[in-house]
């Protein structure tokens, strides 16, 4: 198991006029290979809890388990989780400021002690990954498009070859076929590299069509950990918390609400396809 | 004339390497017509990089044209004792929240404008109260905007928007950082102010959903507008959409499958209920 959260809380700014706990008494395990959505509405602790994971910040009480071993002992390498636990931020493009796309991309793996020649040959490896082709890698970062200057970032964290990928909205802004692009290559690493990847999302059909987990945080706590389809079908809930399901859920629960036979459980523009052909 | 008039309007980006020299000069809006009348709503699409956001700019004059010209509201852009009234007008909600934030105190941030303006102080406090309302956002008030999540300081950007009490509101892929709620909180709040004051609000946005009841669509390709049309017209033409780097809303692409295996549904469906009404006029009938 890569991970596991052991009654977790955070408070912000403790002992002062503006305490506020970010988490409270998270639980939480994360098995090798997953690919996790993180869903919650604006301040609900999603970004707090990706930080904890590869120990930006400590816990205020509790446990971070990485591989077994508590990562707040005294004698446990925090520089070698961060390497392992890779961090993609919001907007990480602004976080861009090497010459050349090559050697944003290469400055992680040279941080981590590297030769500069293994850490190139890291940087190339992932801009590939990434779909960032040799053509790029001589580039000034602001001579790309928004998009692909995000895919050169995120090359960047992946050059570290991290065991695990979290990534705090990766497509947001982006324009839809940047949006499918992205998706695809994340999907692609995790199948190929056997990555575990986390991602925080505002899109509830995103994660629908790619999350294999859900889970969901309301105002600190975990509200629903579960499949898609075991977590959309709380849609009211959802709701309640800030969130929605995706529009094709709504859709079959008013074709059941106006008498129709359909299944409800339904995630995606496929299965409504499905289901719908079935009246046929 | 109308609010917002544009004809043959350009701009051009040069780039000069480091003797000066000119490197290359990038156009990013090309010779655009535009008509917006008083109290629309418009929507602008387009991938990143079609020039949408150097269009927008131009609206509120952080960029004056290369070429052709603009008016708003009767008044030519180009002209420099202009810039202040039209921005006065006009009022811009960009993406990123952060590069907006200027006081340490939620309330002032959002009564900085009405300030800057000249509004006397007791109708500032009634605005500002009012304008927290209308995004959500007053349990807050007292709160650092740098305490806030990225949705909250967008919602109290907006906020300061609309404390100028602006004719027209251009919110620049404003709700690209927020979650459900706060998406759908910000565009009722920009619905609520184009149907009761007659606000005009030009949107610009990667989520199509929140484009389909808009007056009209734009959608920007290359500096070019490449289509216009009313959200049905636009969405009706996905393949096209998708040659553009675009989609079309979820119910939308369920609605196209449908009708291309034989149900009897219109291709050019937007909304869940329109849906619903569809398949129960083929299905609940019988």
């Amino acid at each position: 198991m890569s991970m596991e959260m052991q009654h977790v809380s955070y408070v912000y700014e403790t002992g002062t006029s503006y305490e506020q706990t970010a988490l409270h008494d998270i639980n939480l395990k994360i098995e090798d290979g997953q690919l996790i959505g993180i869903i919650g509405h604006t301040g609900s602790g999603k970004s707090t809890l990706i930080q904890l994971m590869n120990g930006l910040i400590r816990a205020s009480s509790g446990q971070v388990l990485f591989h077994g071993k508590n990562i707040y002992d005294p004698d446990f390498k925090m520089k070698e989780l961060r390497g392992k636990v890779g961090l993609v931020f919001q907007y990480p493009e602004y976080q861009l400021f090497e010459t050349t796309v090559l050697r944003d991309a290469a400055f992680g793996p040279k941080n981590q002690g590297l030769s500069e020649e293994e850490a190139v040959k890291k940087a190339q490896d992932a801009l590939m990954t990434v779909g960032l082709t040799e053509q790029y890698w001589q580039m000034s970062p602001f001579e790309l498009s928004g998009g692909q200057k995000r895919r050169a970032a995120i090359a960047g964290v992946l050059a570290m070859e991290p065991e695990v990928l979290i990534l705090d909205e990766p497509t947001a802004g982006l324009d839809p076929r940047g949006r499918d692009e992205l998706f695809a290559q994340i999907q692609k690493m995790h199948r190929e590299k056997h990555m575990t990847v986390m991602l925080v999302s505002h899109s509830m059909e995103d994660v629908a069509d790619y999350a294999q987990r859900i889970i969901v945080l309301d105002q600190g706590r975990i509200l629903y950990d579960g499949t898609p389809r075991e977590v959309f079908a709380h849609y009211k809930e959802l709701e309640q918390a800030g969130l929605a399901a995706p529009q094709v859920t709504y859709l079959m629960h008013e074709l059941q609400a106006r008498g129709l036979p359909v299944n409800t459980d339904i995630i995606t523009v496929e299965e409504a396809k499905k289901e719908i052909l079935k009246l046929c | 004339m109308s609010f917002i008039r544009a004809r043959k309007l350009n701009h051009e980006f040069v780039r000069r390497d480091e003797n000066g020299e000119v490197k290359e000069v990038v156009k990013a809006v090309i010779d655009v017509d535009l008509d917006v009348e008083e109290g629309q709503f418009i929507a602008i699409l387009g991938h990143n990089g079609s020039g949408k956001s150097t269009l927008a700019k131009h609206l509120n004059v952080l960029l004056n044209p290369t070429g052709g010209s603009l008016w708003i509201d009767g008044m030519d852009a180009s002209v420099e004792e202009n810039t202040l009234a039209i921005r006065k007008e006009a009022g811009m909600v960009f993406q990123n929240p952060d590069n907006q934030m200027v006081a340490s105190v939620v309330e002032e941030e959002v009564a900085f404008g009405p300030e800057n303006i000249g509004v006397p102080t007791e109708e500032i406090r009634e605005r500002v109260k009012n304008s927290l309302e209308a995004v959500g956002m007053t349990e807050y008030r007292d709160h650092s905007p740098n305490r806030l999540s990225g949705g909250q300081k967008q919602r109290v950007a907006i906020a300061g928007i609309v404390a100028m009490e602006p004719k027209c509101i251009i919110l620049d892929e404003s709700t690209a950082m927020l979650d459900p709620h706060g998406r759908r909180e910000v565009l009722s709040t920009v619905w609520d102010l184009n149907k009761k004051k007659g606000v005009t609000v030009i949107l610009i946005t990667h989520y199509m959903e929140e484009v389909v009841q808009a007056d009209r669509v734009f959608v920007m390709n290359d500096g070019e507008i490449a289509m216009k049309g009313t959200p049905k017209e636009i969405f009706g033409q996905m393949k096209q959409l998708r040659e553009l780097g675009l989609s079309v809303p979820q119910i939308t692409k369920l609605a196209y499958e449908l009708h291309h295996a034989g149900l009897p549904i219109p291709g050019d469906i937007l909304t869940r209920e329109e849906l619903v009404e569809a398949i129960c006029q083929w299905k609940c009938s019988m």
